[in-house]
């Protein structure tokens, strides 16, 4: 069970608010989801960072199609593929059959060949039902293109349209500075109009982002614009090649075609909404009248750090491969977070069980409490019992969790785990969380074939985690006494092993901790309060001490720095029924 | 590789038929000439006797039951792919089961339609029950809700030569 | 990554495991067993089918199924190659999957190609001559018809299967960690 990971967007690093405030959530995603900027130090993910497109490429044909094309290509393959007007799937290029090809014939002269034919291997729709067919098997786009160039209505009217404003953009390139004087700009436009148009362009302050990703340099532009902001546009009406009266009119007897053609084919005929939508709304409706649409391009995509002083690419692709040329991802810094093997804590006597009064607790009470568990987890008394993690939890009860956080730093890392401080006035959460162990360390990532000896060396007893059956005592990390958790016990039952490499690492004594390659796992109790319900969730805030690299290449020896970085983790863990 | 290994009951197959180990045939089954029936495929005459025609291939994991006590006949060049699930009463010639289709014992198949990837046929919900329909020629059922449409036959031809060639190499490869 | 992961237990004869560290289930069907080449620490399951007979018509030697390393076929899948025709013949054609493929329970894949870091999941069928390319995701009971084209760092679903999303930058360390992870975790019981 992986956790979320809080990013600050453009804040600089706060502890995100607690769960209880539903907007929190949009701070948070998966560790696999982040990207991390060096260069600030911080957290950035998909909902922040500045995207740009890479490249552009057809995800049938996978041509790589050049920026430049794109636009004239409409964003679509100009190539040969078409999407199946029936069920989507890309359509396949075949021969039509020789129509004299007998039974006899059909085994020697069965090398089909023109006129081609679209089909779909999903639907066995075929473009003869569209009365397309093909000289060629190759470029079918461009064949399309020349015979078959009756677009629909609206196109030669929006053609027309844009053609009309492009004449205007064109020879107004240079913007030219009409004199004040003009404050009537146009014939039509009303003074009221003009407010309102002004309103709608004035910058917004919280818009800011967005209107400068519009026009990325532009500022000047705009503020050009906004000194003359009186100088309207010197526009020649449009006039509209054809006139939807005229439409109407002509529509009468079509329309009686469309109810005939509807009483033959039933609903079945006409075309589903999903496969109509990108056309204009005066289109054929019926379902054999939608044509094939050549498929539209996808993209790879650069990604750049949101902060307007960094801009520092985060993810550069490789447009030949898989593979990125830049890759800065949160995954690679910060130690990832898994949540696991709950247990449920069996008490024998009613003490500590869920009695009315728990609902007043104060904080010292509650201590005391846990002090009073603890004392009683090293006995007999209480049990623990394992729970599947998909389990509803039950209010009044006691569990425990394992957290488990992997170091992907060649050095070893030190974490302090603490429970981040919500608010004031924010909402009581529905359970009381206690971290045994705050200080631990985590040992460093090695290479990968480092692991892969590791592995081989430890066969026998490797990933013996969850399941405790048959594994002996042999691996004990967690024999501390004194300062001895509430976690302990069910550490020393849980027969964690230790590979031979972090053997050494036992002698140091940390206790609460199960450490395997560059793993560490140590506890969290919740105390789930009697009244809970719904989401028990609660964020952790985890500090890592990390050694820079840096410094130390140059200088002296002995001289090491450290660097500190916080970060914050959701974790959910269970429903309340 | 040989003629149906140790019949439970009454198994019928053309010489010319080629039926592989591991399959599964119960009940009173007549295979057709040229027939070619992959392993695991099962053939489950449970009430009334199956009959096959000739040149189907019946692919792996395939399983055609006959629960009814009337014969469920098959015709000619019918080919059942991987994973399908046949109960139809009746079966034309030259029908596309694809893969891990499913034909209901409500619908009567009759020639040149394909069952797409997936889809299950079942008798039109607008059909009193315990009705037969009869599913015209060159239906095709396709997509995540079954859709019904008419095969314009385009490829037609293609796709019969392509369907010999195939028996033909089958027979030729698999009993190697 | 996969702190908390079980170990996936198997009976010690149920499983015939090679030279090269593949683990093979005897309950598998497999055909044509000559033409078929699995590269190491691959992981056939129980009840699938691998149909390596069904080879090229030309004379020789011929690869009909070829797997990389660390891959996974699920219980009762079938891999099977695509046939065509081809000059008025037909034959079968080659199925090439590269590392890090894990192929769900129970799908059928006639695929031409799947490339290295490719999940499909349960119940998927994938038909004659996809080509999958390296890192994407089918979800389960996705239908991918004959001829489709999967390209990188997509996600289908769907019958018949469309792209529904992209995968995140970091979905090859992901797809690797968890391969390597579930065939570490696939062992004989104790």
């Amino acid at each position: 069970m992986s956790l979320l990971y809080a990013c600050s967007h453009l804040d600089p690093p706060i502890s995100p608010l607690p769960p209880s405030y539903p907007s929190s959530s949009s701070s948070f995603s998966p560790l696999h989801n982040l990207y991390f900027c060096e260069e600030c130090d911080a957290v950035r993910c998909d909902q922040c960072v500045a995207v740009e497109v890479a490249s552009y490429f057809c995800p049938n044909c996978l041509f790589d199609v050049p920026s430049a094309n794109v636009r004239a290509d409409k964003n679509r393959c100009a190539r040969s593929c078409f999407s199946c007007p029936q069920c989507s799937s890309s359509l396949s290029i075949q021969a039509t059959d020789s129509i004299q090809s007998g039974e006899a014939s059909s085994s020697t002269t069965s090398a089909p060949g023109p006129p081609y034919i679209l089909t779909c291997s999903g639907c066995r729709w075929s473009s003869k039902e569209v009365g397309w067919e093909f000289e060629k098997p190759t470029g079918i786009a461009l064949q399309l293109q020349k015979t078959h160039s009756h677009n629909e209505p609206i196109q030669s009217e929006f053609d027309a349209l844009k053609e009309h404003l492009d004449s205007y953009i064109s020879t107004n390139a240079p913007p030219i500075p009409t004199p004040r004087s003009t404050r009537a700009p146009f014939r039509h436009i009303s003074h009221l109009t003009q407010m309102a148009s002004k309103a709608l362009h004035r910058d917004l302050s919280g818009m800011a982002g967005s209107s400068a990703r519009a026009r990325p340099r532009g500022s000047g532009v705009g503020k050009d614009g906004e000194k003359e902001k009186v100088g309207w546009d010197v526009l020649g009406e449009y006039e509209s090649k054809t006139s939807w009266k005229q439409l109407g009119l002509e529509s009468g007897l079509e329309d009686v075609e469309k109810m005939k053609k509807l009483e033959y084919s039933g609903v079945a005929g006409v075309a589903t909404l999903d496969r109509t939508w990108d056309k204009s709304w005066n289109g054929n409706r019926m379902a054999s009248a939608i044509l094939p649409q050549r498929i539209p391009l996808q993209t790879k995509l650069t990604k750049r750090c949101p902060h307007p002083t960094c801009r520092h690419l985060l993810i550069q692709p490789d447009t030949k491969s898989v593979r990125m040329k830049i890759k800065m991802v949160a995954m690679n810094y910060l130690p990832h977070a898994e949540l696991g093997r709950r247990k449920r804590r069996v008490t024998s006597g009613s003490s500590a069980g869920g009695g009315s009064s728990e609902n007043l607790i104060s904080p010292e009470e509650a201590e005391m409490r846990r002090r009073e568990r603890r004392l009683r987890g090293k006995g007999p008394l209480t049990k623990e019992e394992d729970e599947s993690m998909d389990r509803p939890l039950e209010a009044g009860q006691v569990y425990t969790f394992a957290l488990a956080l992997t170091n992907p730093l060649y050095d070893p890392i030190q974490i302090r785990l603490t429970q981040p401080h919500g608010p004031k006035n924010a909402p009581e959460p529905n359970h009381l969380l206690y971290l045994p162990t705050q200080h631990f360390t985590i040992n460093a990532l090695k290479d990968a074939w480092a692991y892969d000896e590791e592995e081989a060396e430890e066969d026998p007893t490797f990933g013996a985690g969850g399941s405790e059956a048959g594994f002996s005592e042999e691996g004990t990390v967690t024999t501390g006494t004194g300062t001895g958790t509430g976690t302990l016990s069910k550490k020393s039952r849980m027969s964690i092993l230790v590979g031979g490499s972090t053997r050494e690492k036992r002698s140091r004594g940390e206790t609460g901790v199960e450490k395997k390659g560059n793993t560490s796992i140590v506890g969290l109790e919740v105390e789930i309060l009697p009244e809970a319900k719904g989401k028990v969730e609660f964020d952790l805030e985890v500090r890592y001490t990390y050694r820079a690299d840096e410094v130390s290449e140059k200088g002296e020896k002995g001289k090491e720095e450290y660097k500190t970085f916080t970060f914050w983790i959701r974790v959910n863990a269970g429903q309340v029924e | 590789m040989s003629r149906s290994a140790a019949p439970p009951t009454r198994i019928t197959a053309h010489s010319t038929s080629l039926i592989c180990q591991d399959v599964d045939l119960r009940g009173d089954i007549t295979i057709g000439p040229g027939v070619v029936v992959h392993p695991k495929a099962s053939i489950l005459a449970l009430g009334g006797p199956i009959v096959i025609g000739a040149e189907c291939v019946i692919e792996e994991t395939v399983i055609i039951v006959n629960r009814g006590t009337e014969i469920m006949k098959i015709g000619d060049g019918n080919h059942f792919m991987v994973g399908s699930r046949i109960e139809s009463p009746s079966i034309g010639d030259h029908n596309t089961f694809q893969p891990r289709c499913k034909a209901s014992s409500g619908v009567i198949i009759t020639d040149n339609c394909t069952l797409g990837a997936g889809t299950i046929l079942l008798p039109l919900p607008t059909l009193p029950p315990n009705t037969t329909e009869t599913l015209p020629p060159y239906t095709v059922i396709f997509g995540a809700d079954s859709d019904r449409r008419i095969w314009d036959g385009s490829g037609e031809v293609a796709e019969k030569a392509l369907r010999g060639k195939h028996i033909e190499y089958l027979r030729e490869v698999i009993p190697k | 990554m996969g702190a908390f992961d079980t170990v996936i237990t198997y009976d010690k004869g149920t499983h015939i495991e090679t030279d090269t560290g593949n683990k093979v289930s005897r309950k598998a069907t497999i055909a044509g067993a000559t033409n078929i080449i699995l590269g190491g620490k691959s992981i056939i399951q129980t009840g699938s089918i691998l149909r390596g007979d069904l080879r090229r018509s030309t004379a020789g030697q011929h690869v009909v199924i070829s797997m990389g390393r660390y891959c996974l076929i699920g219980e009762g899948a079938i891999i099977r190659p695509p046939g065509k025709m081809y000059k008025g013949a037909f034959t079968f054609y080659p199925v090439r999957i590269s590392d890090f493929v894990h192929i769900g329970a129970g799908c059928i894949v006639e695929a031409a190609q799947i490339g290295s870091g490719v999940e499909i999941g349960k119940g998927c069928i994938i038909g004659k001559f996809v080509i999958i390319k390296d890192l994407a995701v089918i979800l389960p009971n996705t239908v991918l018809p004959e001829g489709t084209v999967v390209p990188s760092m997509s996600v289908w679903s769907g019958n018949p299967g469309r792209i529904v999303d992209t995968l995140p930058e970091t979905y090859q360390e992901t797809m690797e960690a968890k391969c390597k992870n579930y065939y570490q975790r696939f062992r004989p019981a104790a």
